[in-house]
């Protein structure tokens, strides 16, 4: 069955639906921090933020989400893109909402010149890895190291 | 991979062999193998041959490697640790291990033969 959604830029409106979404594989609430993270959006005309978010809306509510960032020079690498944030509603997951964001985040990096996104994952979360891995996305020059205090 | 490019597809080992340029008597041993775990079935009679048994997406690389690993059990061990940690030293080495098996099977089993076979989705 095919579900009529649409994509437009996320707002800071958008929060609670993106807590409730994320709560939902997070198993924790963090409103304080979506509130403060998606202020960005507040003034969502600014071309020149680094940061881009997307919404997918379908029967009249946000069902998915995406939070993407250009960062140059971090850890040495060229201008490259970070997706840090994808969601779906779970009762609308398998509809190609995760795709369509990321599609429409990678084709707004594409046309400012960016030529990877890349995105950081749990290595054990497999959902999530194959839907990357299916999408094109590979391993890439980075390996992220940590140090238990 | 090449009976997942096309699930409908029928195809003998004979025709595996001579497009891979390999022996047919090894690439007819290994599509037994890949029957008896149910991943592919085999079609009967002049047309006959071998066809995929499950959508490409429900088969993962980790499924056929461990066709070939003498492990059949869940936990990643493709290269062979636990047995040898009695010190730190020898149970450094073994983290070390344990995290690059770790890293292969969670690879491995995102990894599905319709990824494999399908064009990128993004570009």
């Amino acid at each position: 069955m095919k579900l009529q959604f649409t994509i437009r830029g996320i707002t800071a409106d958008d929060s609670q639906r993106i807590v409730e979404i994320d709560a939902f594989y997070s198993d924790e609430a963090k409103p304080e921090y979506w509130e403060e993270r998606l202020n960005i959006f507040k003034d969502a005309s600014d071309p020149k933020s680094p940061t881009r978010g997307f919404a997918v809306v379908a029967d009249r509510k946000v069902v998915g989400y995406i939070i993407a960032e250009s960062r140059a020079w971090e850890f040495g690498s060229p201008p490259c893109g970070w997706i840090f944030a994808v969601g779906v509603d779970p009762q609308y997951r398998r509809y190609g909402v995760a795709l369509t964001l990321c599609r429409e985040v990678c084709r707004e990096f594409k046309a400012s010149g960016i030529r990877h996104v890349r995105t950081m994952v749990r290595r054990d979360n497999v959902d999530i890895l194959s839907f990357f891995r299916a999408s094109g996305f590979r391993a890439g020059p980075f390996i992220e190291l940590e140090l238990e205090l | 991979m090449e009976l997942s490019r096309d699930p409908q597809k029928v195809i003998s080992a004979g025709q595996i062999a001579g497009k891979y340029k390999i022996s047919e008597h090894h690439v007819a041993k290994v599509l037994q193998q890949l029957k008896r775990i149910g991943l592919i079935r085999s079609i009967r009679g002049i047309n006959g041959g071998f066809q995929i048994a499950k959508a490409p997406k429900e088969i993962t690389v980790l499924d056929v490697v461990e066709m070939f690993e003498s492990s059949s059990s869940n936990a990643p061990n493709l290269l062979e640790t636990g047995e040898n940690c009695f010190d730190t030293e020898s149970c450094e080495i073994e983290n070390l291990f344990s995290e690059i098996n770790e890293l292969v099977y969670f690879t491995l089993k995102s990894v599905s033969f319709a990824t494999l076979v399908s064009p990128k989705k993004i570009s």
